[in-house]
């Protein structure tokens, strides 16, 4: 047990006045004269056994009766004039007090950012979100004020209906692949529908926003006949024309079905990596061959090639669709990268003989890809020094998990803006 | 008419491989310089195989769709 040690200021150092001390204390004072290397005074003091330090006047003892010193001190007749305990002393070491704090605040940054991680990636509860535009709002498009601008955002698919009211006045560049049928006009409907999701604005009749990126420039590509077909060379031709166009961004809401345990295609897998090295980003629907709740189709080719970014389609109830394909092909490839809005989604569409209205709601993974192309666009003018790699990488690592639903079925999750 | 792509090996070039596809008798419809990609055309059935100098040869596929 530690011991009470006090330092005892006498008015001077007269015989009788250690003969008083030692008397009143019952101890026995050695002088500070007979110390020695051998006689240490941690080897003398104690309760019994004080020290006088001679040069001080000052004597130290253990456990002195603390209230008898206090009488002492006010006894004039007494020797004793001060006490105190003992006091401990420490180096002051800056600099270990500097790393000390220095860890106190990285344990607080680690802390903070754990904290951040959590609010930012917390699974989005299985709730409805009810709005046309639902879509657009499970993507956090309410939060951000990026709109694409200066971005070129390519559309490939059955072509566009340029005569469209919401696109009056923009500025859009394009080209057909399909022998005998224009870019500009879309009897289909799809293409015209996909590029309102990506590229569109808000509706001409009630105000509501429906399209993402609707700032960026437009540009189309028609791959897909106007009865929704096409093959590997009008896709190819026209990625070829948007790479060397320099377009940022490609997206092909378009898919080829696979096998299980069929390998993705040598050829697209060439064409996607060639696409990121010149920095573009191609980004393709999964497929809706699933028919769920049965075991669901593996991932459709394009999308199910490394190099080109696979797209699920989820619900507004935060499920994942029925028809959406899934990374079932994993050993081979053909994961799914993220998911987005691909259920009633309402866009742009043509207006056609005896209809009164230029939208329409549409579902498909078809649906879900321009969400992403959309957000892409809205990520580079973010963040204009990032590549396609990392804007890909962006979208992943941006995307939020929702709970239930496996990697499987919809990737690193529903794709989000960043605000 | 069959109509494939050839997907050239690293540091191949296109320009020395297109007199061997010729003399092969396949007709050269395309050569996409930013993918490295040959398409041609052949009547009879054409692997990998047949030429080193390509990583892949997929033939056309005519089954792409919108996905609504």
């Amino acid at each position: 047990m530690k011991q009470n040690r006090y330092i005892v200021l006498l008015k001077d150092q007269h015989k009788s006045s250690i003969q008083s001390v030692e008397r009143e204390f019952s101890v026995s004072v050695t002088s500070s004269e007979l110390l020695s290397k051998d006689n240490r005074s941690y080897n003398i003091i104690d309760s019994k056994n004080a020290v006088l330090y001679k040069n001080l006047g000052v004597v130290v003892v253990d456990d002195m009766d603390e209230q008898q010193l206090t009488l002492s001190v006010k006894d004039t007749k007494s020797p004793v004039i001060w006490f105190e305990k003992e006091r401990d002393f420490f180096a002051a070491d800056e600099i270990t007090l500097i790393n000390e704090l220095k860890t106190a605040v990285d344990q607080l940054k680690t802390k903070i950012t754990e904290l951040e991680n959590f609010i930012l990636h917390k699974p989005i509860p299985q709730q409805p979100v009810i709005e046309w535009q639902w879509g657009l709002k499970a993507i956090g498009m309410d939060k951000t004020l990026f709109t694409g601008k200066g971005i070129d955002v390519c559309i490939l698919d059955t072509g566009f209906d340029i005569s469209h009211p919401d696109f009056t006045g923009r500025t859009i560049e394009g080209k057909s692949f399909i022998q005998g049928e224009d870019w500009d006009k879309d009897p289909n409907g799809h293409g015209t529908h996909c590029a309102g999701v990506a590229c569109g604005n808000v509706r001409n009749d009630t105000g509501v926003r429906y399209g993402i990126a609707k700032d960026c420039n437009l540009k189309i590509g028609k791959v897909l006949s106007n009865s929704g077909n096409g093959t590997t060379s009008s896709i190819i031709d026209a990625i070829d024309w948007a790479i060397t166009k320099k377009f940022r961004i490609i997206s092909m809401s378009l898919a080829s079905p696979v096998q299980i345990n069929e390998k993705p295609s040598v050829l697209f897998e060439t064409v996607g990596t060639r696409a990121l090295e010149n920095n573009v980003l191609i980004i393709a629907a999964a497929g809706n061959d699933s028919q769920r709740p049965s075991l669901p189709a593996p991932v459709s080719a394009p999308a199910n090639s490394l190099s080109i970014m696979a797209v699920a389609a989820i619900d507004n109830q935060m499920k994942v669709a029925r028809f959406s394909n899934a990374g079932i092909n994993a050993s081979t490839g053909g994961n799914i990268n993220v998911c987005a809005p691909g259920v009633d989604i309402l866009s742009s569409y043509p207006r056609k003989s005896g209809s009164t209205t230029d939208y329409k709601l549409l579902s498909g993974t078809s649906m879900a890809t321009p969400h992403v192309s959309g957000l892409a666009a809205l990520y580079m003018e973010q963040f204009p020094d990032l590549s396609a790699r990392q804007v890909w990488e962006l979208l992943e690592t941006k995307a939020k998990q929702i709970e239930n639903l496996p990697y499987r079925d919809i990737g690193k999750g529903l794709i989000q803006t960043i605000h | 008419m069959i109509i494939y792509f050839g997907v050239l090996k690293e540091g191949i070039n296109y320009v020395k491989i297109k007199k061997k596809l010729t003399e092969a008798g396949l007709i050269i419809r395309n050569y996409y310089p930013a993918l490295k990609i040959v398409k041609f055309e052949s009547e009879k059935k054409i692997t990998q195989a047949d030429f080193d100098f390509f990583v892949a040869i997929e033939e056309e596929k005519n089954d792409f769709s919108i996905q609504m």
